[in-house]
């Protein structure tokens, strides 16, 4: 028995027709390729950017020329670099702080009260995310300029903190979504104040949410060029100093910069994912 | 003993215009447990979480041990909650959980491990003190949720459809589990359910409720026996609901002229004049079926009818006659020492049901039909 049915499964096997096997192999590995071709169009830019910045040759051109840590150290002896470092770094923080303050009440505004207008208000919050950086920007500098304000990274910091604020209340109201509100009950009933509860059981729930954002909006504040570039004053932000360098050719100095950004950059955000990470669905 | 809660006149109405809760008054004895029990949306719930603090009433007042709590906020009242998801706070441990209520009211550390452990102990949970909630069976997070409830003593024990999340043998043991601690306990237990037999079995006393009213309050036998309107009687098992109207009242019995025939029911409480429209409700098990007329007893209601079906279900079958009147009758009949199927009435042949005076429950007919 066992053997005539072995037997079968071979011949059912080598019966199937040759073309369909072709078919399915070939569109499979049509797939693959296709896959392939993404991730290369995604990241060899980039691995072009990190291999050139530990090329020896001050052109960017192939053959590369042997490994050098030269840019690496010429980057930070470079003290316009640095500025620059240091004012984007200024410019995050405080762009992130400020979002955060305004965006959290704003989504527990979303997701606990009903008020009128409420739809209106949750719209007009998300839609800074559709508007593009450019009319952000300049809207923002009509307005500074209406209301007399000089430029500096004061005024980048709140152009930074309002385009940010659609992310932030996206994601602290989405967390807030999920968040079952039995749970606030179950601590009333048990005869915590509000203040108590908000301390001991909403805060713990939506700490990582709010950690996560906060990640997320300093990546996105660090890179910022176009709110930047209509609202800075002298002071030049990292992107912005990179940019006005390239007019005078792509140096393997920037290549530097650009690759300890993206490491940068890299461990936020997985960091900040691993947070808004959902725990286990209990 | 007093009353501990005393609702007086709620009503809540949620904005959008929809009144969950009409005009609900009611008194809970201390050491009661007492289920609210309806449909969904007919505000049981909505009575729940008033007497708790979540909802305010639009109008009436809730009494608590005597004091008016209608306006406290639920961190305030002396009454505690089982969620009917549980409501655990997930970023703590069990013994945690249990201990928060403790915590809040600054309870010391040594007397709050010592008083978790005992809650614990009561549930048998003491070996998963350490275990988050996302660890632990649905019983095991019910169980939870009912000793950080009771942990700090509260005057009333409130309990949202404790388990309806539990699957159907655990929701057995758990009904029984939910009576011994409420006896072991003598807190007082006000719970929400819909499920008729988990009301029937766990309460000393049921609130039916119907469209934000109560639609009748009893104990489950009363319920039962006597239900008020056609409503509760169908909520509450299955009853053979006749109407007719009353002909002639002598002491505590009362004639029904139904269809054709005359019946005899007992008034129980009722006060009909002659001609009023009323309703019988008969439960099956109370009828029975009679192949001879002449052995009934001397004042049994005797109806004519034919059988249509009959279906075997073990102990007992269940025959669906055709009676005179059109209308159709449900009898049980118990099959103590036979299960022979050929001894069933058969499809088609004429039998006499026979019920009692005392078993026709009636009540005024609500409208015309």
């Amino acid at each position: 028995m066992v053997t005539i049915d072995q037997s079968d499964n071979i011949a059912a096997g080598t019966r199937r027709p040759l073309m369909d096997r072709i078919a399915e192999r070939s569109g499979s590995d049509f797939l693959i390729t296709l896959a392939g071709c993404v991730l290369a169009f995604l990241y060899l830019p980039i691995a072009v950017l990190i291999i050139f910045s530990f090329n020896e040759s001050r052109t960017l051109t192939l053959p590369l020329q042997g490994f050098t840590l030269d840019w690496y150290s010429k980057m930070f002896s470079n003290a316009d670099l640095l500025a620059a470092i240091g004012n984007s770094l200024y410019v995050a923080t405080f762009a992130v702080s400020l979002t955060l303050v305004i965006g959290i009440p704003a989504a527990f505004a979303l997701d606990r009260l009903s008020f009128p207008g409420k739809t209106v208000f949750r719209r007009l919050i998300l839609m800074p995310i559709a508007l593009p950086g450019v009319i952000t920007g300049i809207s923002m500098l009509n307005l500074f300029r209406v209301v007399g304000f000089n430029l500096s990274l004061e005024t980048v910091i709140l152009g930074h903190a309002t385009a940010l604020l659609a992310v932030t209340v996206t994601q602290i109201y989405a967390r807030l979504q999920r968040l079952p509100r039995s749970m606030e009950e179950a601590s009333a009933d048990l005869g915590a104040s509000p203040i108590q509860t908000f301390f001991f059981v909403t805060l713990p729930n939506i700490k990582a949410a709010i950690v996560g954002t906060a990640l997320i909006c300093f990546t996105l504040s660090f890179d910022e060029i176009p709110v930047t570039f209509f609202l800075t004053g002298r002071d030049n932000t990292l992107p912005m100093y990179i940019w006005s360098t390239l007019r005078r050719g792509i140096t393997p100095e920037i290549n530097a910069v650009g690759t300890i950004i993206i490491l940068v950059s890299v461990v936020l955000i997985v960091f900040s994912v691993w947070l808004l990470h959902e725990p286990k669905k209990d | 003993m007093g009353s501990i809660i005393q609702l007086d006149r709620l009503r809540k109405t949620f904005p959008g215009g929809v009144t969950a809760v009409d005009d609900v008054s009611l008194e809970i004895e201390e050491g009661e447990y007492v289920t609210l029990l309806g449909p969904s949306g007919c505000g049981k719930t909505t009575v729940l979480r008033m007497v708790a603090g979540f909802e305010s009433p639009n109008n009436g007042s809730i009494r608590l041990a005597g004091e008016d709590v209608t306006e406290l906020p639920p961190y305030r009242r002396q009454v505690n909650m089982v969620f009917q998801d549980y409501a655990l706070f997930p970023h703590m441990s069990v013994s945690q959980n249990v201990g928060y209520g403790l915590r809040i009211a600054g309870v010391p550390k040594s007397e709050i491990a010592d008083q978790v452990r005992k809650a614990l102990d009561l549930v048998e949970l003491t070996s998963k003190a350490d275990r988050r909630p996302n660890e632990l069976s649905g019983g095991e997070r019910q169980r939870v949720a009912l000793s950080r409830a009771i942990i700090r003593q509260p005057k009333v024990l409130l309990l949202d459809e404790p388990l309806s999340a539990l699957d159907a043998n655990l929701r057995e043991n758990m009904r029984v589990e939910l009576r011994h601690l409420h006896q072991r306990l003598g807190l007082t237990f006000v719970m929400v359910t819909h499920d008729q037999t988990e009301a029937l079995v766990m309460s000393d006393r049921v609130v039916v409720m119907e469209q934000g009213r109560v639609a009748q309050i009893g104990t489950p036998s009363d319920l039962y026996d006597h239900p008020a309107s056609t409503y509760v009687a169908s909520f509450i098992g299955v009853s053979n609901v006749l109407t007719g109207h009353v002909v002639k009242s002598h002491g505590e019995e009362i004639t029904i002229n139904y269809g054709a025939e005359h019946m005899t029911a007992v008034r129980n409480g009722h006060a009909y004049s002659d001609g009023d429209p009323v309703c019988m409700t008969i439960r099956p098990e109370k009828a029975s079926l009679l192949a001879n007329p002449k052995s009934a007893g001397k004042k049994a209601n005797l109806l004519k009818g034919t059988v249509r079906e009959v279906l075997f279900q073990g102990s007992i079958a269940r025959a669906s006659i055709d009676l005179a009147s059109g209308d159709t009758f449900i009898v049980d009949l118990f099959l103590p020492n036979t299960s022979a199927q050929s001894d069933l009435p058969q499809h088609g042949s004429a039998v006499t049901v026979a019920v009692e005076p005392h078993n026709v429950n009636t009540f005024a007919a609500e409208g015309g039909s």
